[in-house]
């Protein structure tokens, strides 16, 4: 087990290194910076002393390695809407994504796999076409559409929600529904699948010939062996689910990462992206780590191979 | 009173053609601490009879008819939560792949505890001691060691131990033994036949053991039903069917069976195959593919001729009457 952690916690640097390597690349392809962070009137002089201060003059090479370094120290360059240290700004704004994505994650997976269990124990039947129905439709929604929809009904007609922002709880809602409706009908149809595929399986029948009744079949003997596709998916899924977060942020004026990000592009405020992306990926890792760890928690034959 | 009594089960399953049985009307019965070999080919209905004893016949297959007395109470009338009292209890099942009957998620130990905490009346702690008292009793070794370990970790013949263990830890009366020793080595088959032998006479119970292999049948069974096409075509004591077996598909099953001591050119076989449900001539199931047919055979299904009193075949000519 302490093995299995050690290998997984090895890929993480390697990981983040390569995110680094991108940031720079996207960083140097933006245009010059001494063009975005000096106004048109500067003086050749100024424009000498900021690319000299930049360390522009240099190889690629040796730029990139003082790019790491700067990484390496959490210094991404001042903001320009800002003024001060970007990441500061960015990790300012971390809690509210975080909040907004664990809620939306939360809700997705547990109405997923009951969904999903639902709908493979009532095959064929009417509750598995309606699910199933309703998972396949909603797959084909886009988010940004169904989050307007939302706030059309529940906030300007029905006025029980605030249509944007935050505060208490009610704020929460409909930013949460809108991104867990984005991963909501994988979830319904993955476990569906690996319930189905493990509800025939012979040590199922022995929990019945032991005495089982339906809920502890389903519950100890049948999801334990089901959930780890699910998991796999929610591994893959984390980065989708980011960035279903930066456009349910910016529909409903979540004052997360996404919506900072969305600013910032707009801006050309290029210190907080590169600080945002890494954030970003950085929360992808470590998600990626979890998943990894629970898969490992439920299934010996991963933790001890 | 017989322990168990099966009258003219009939197990269907839906097909294109309609509902087609995969068992027809099998009558049987066994005795309290008797051993009932129940054997047949492939595709003979043995393991969903076996199943339908359990009432765990996969859907869409269904009983459609007959009845199975348990311990005087028909079990087809049973509701759900009634039958769920049984299993596990007073009857277990065991399977022919080890590996795949014990569940990969949890360990030896957490399985075998775990029909007595569903059936109540045992703290945890109890049932801990219990489970490691049969775990050592069916034969494993270390089995304090052994309990925190999962299914994965053990050998074809441990795994069936702990099966075993997992399916007696309740003292049934009855075990259906679903080929348990088909998938394993022959020598671990001897221990595991021995080791079940054993347990039989110590804790008094039935078994039924489902096999097509008539060695294990010699080895364990006092009673042997030959089962055909979803019928029971022959029950005799064993001894009575090596000796002078009645009908013919009992003495061509025996005919096939390689003697040890003997030379021969070429082991004989039964011609063709069991006819597939749905497929099944109207007379004898087995006429197709009987030495003896004639056109007596292919007008009605045969009736139960007995013999003696432990001996009856469903045969018109039963190979002992004419000589």
């Amino acid at each position: 087990m302490i093995r299995h952690i050690l290998s997984r916690l090895l890929t993480v640097p390697i990981t983040l290194l390569l995110v680094a390597l991108v940031a720079f690349v996207i960083l140097r392809l933006t245009g010059d910076p001494v063009e975005i962070y000096l106004d048109i009137n500067a003086t050749e002089e100024q424009r000498q002393l900021l690319t000299a201060k930049l360390h522009l003059d240099e190889p690629v090479l040796v730029q990139f390695g003082l790019f790491l370094g700067e990484v390496l120290r959490g210094d991404f360059g001042e903001s320009l809407q800002f003024g001060g240290p970007a990441m500061p700004v960015v990790l300012e704004r971390l809690g509210a994504t975080l909040q907004l994505v664990a809620a939306a994650l939360t809700l997705a997976v547990v109405l997923g796999v009951i969904g999903g269990i639902v709908a493979a124990l009532r095959k064929d039947r009417f509750a598995d076409f309606a699910i199933s129905g309703l998972a396949v439709a909603g797959q084909s929604m886009p988010s940004f559409w169904l989050g307007i929809l939302l706030i059309q009904l529940f906030a300007l007609h029905l006025k029980w929600l605030p249509t944007s922002g935050t505060g208490g709880l009610e704020h929460l809602v409909l930013p949460t529904v809108t991104l867990a409706t984005f991963l909501l009908p994988n979830f319904i149809l993955i476990t569906r699948t690996a319930v189905l595929e493990t509800i025939n399986e012979l040590y199922v029948t022995t929990a019945r010939a032991k005495g089982a009744g339906e809920a502890v079949v389903v519950l100890r003997h049948v999801l334990p062996n089901a959930i780890n596709p699910v998991l796999s998916f929610l591994g893959l899924q984390t980065g989708r689910l980011m960035g279903g977060s930066i456009i349910t942020e910016a529909i409903f004026a979540w004052p997360g990462v996404g919506s900072l990000m969305v600013k910032s592009i707009f801006q050309r405020d290029v210190p907080i992206v590169i600080a945002a992306i890494f954030v970003v990926a950085v929360a992808i890792v470590i998600a990626n780590l979890i998943v990894d760890l629970l898969q490992s928690a439920v299934d010996p034959r991963i933790r001890l191979d | 009173m017989a322990l168990l009594e099966v009258e003219g089960l009939r197990t269907v399953f839906p097909s294109q053609e309609g509902e087609v049985s995969a068992v027809e009307g099998a009558s049987f019965s066994l005795s309290e601490g008797e051993v009932l070999g129940l054997v047949g080919e492939s595709g003979s209905g043995k393991s969903v009879t076996a199943f339908s004893l359990m009432r765990l016949v996969q859907a869409p297959g269904r009983i459609a008819a007959g009845s199975v007395r348990f311990e005087g109470r028909d079990l087809l009338s049973l509701d759900e939560r009634e039958m769920r009292k049984l299993r596990g209890r007073r009857m277990s099942m065991i399977f022919q792949e080890p590996l795949s009957s014990l569940n990969p998620v949890w360990t030896v130990g957490q399985q075998v505890m775990e029909p007595m905490l569903l059936h109540g009346g045992v703290t945890r702690r109890e049932a801990r001691e219990r489970a490691l008292a049969m775990l050592a009793r069916v034969g494993i070794a270390d089995a304090a060691r052994r309990f925190n370990d999962y299914p994965h970790q053990l050998s074809g013949g441990l795994r069936q131990r702990v099966m075993i263990a997992l399916a007696l830890v309740c003292e049934p009366k009855l075990l259906i033994a679903d080929e348990p020793t088909s998938a394993l080595d022959v020598t671990i088959q001897a221990q595991i036949l021995e080791l079940l032998r054993d347990l039989q006479r110590e804790l008094g119970m039935a078994i039924l053991m489902i096999t097509h292999d008539l060695g294990v049948v010699a080895e364990i069974a006092d009673r042997v039903n030959v089962m055909y096409a979803g019928r029971i075509v022959e029950s005799a004591p064993v001894e009575t069917l090596f000796r002078a077996p009645a009908h013919p598909y009992s003495a061509g099953l025996l005919q096939s069976v390689p003697d040890m001591g003997e030379e021969r050119e070429r082991l004989p076989t039964i011609r063709g195959i069991v006819p597939r449900p749905g497929e099944m001539p109207p007379g004898c199931a087995f006429a197709p593919r009987c030495p003896y047919a004639d056109a007596a055979c292919t007008v009605a299904p045969p009736p139960v001729h007995t013999l003696t009193d432990d001996h009856a075949a469903a045969c018109v000519r039963p190979l002992g009457a004419h000589g």
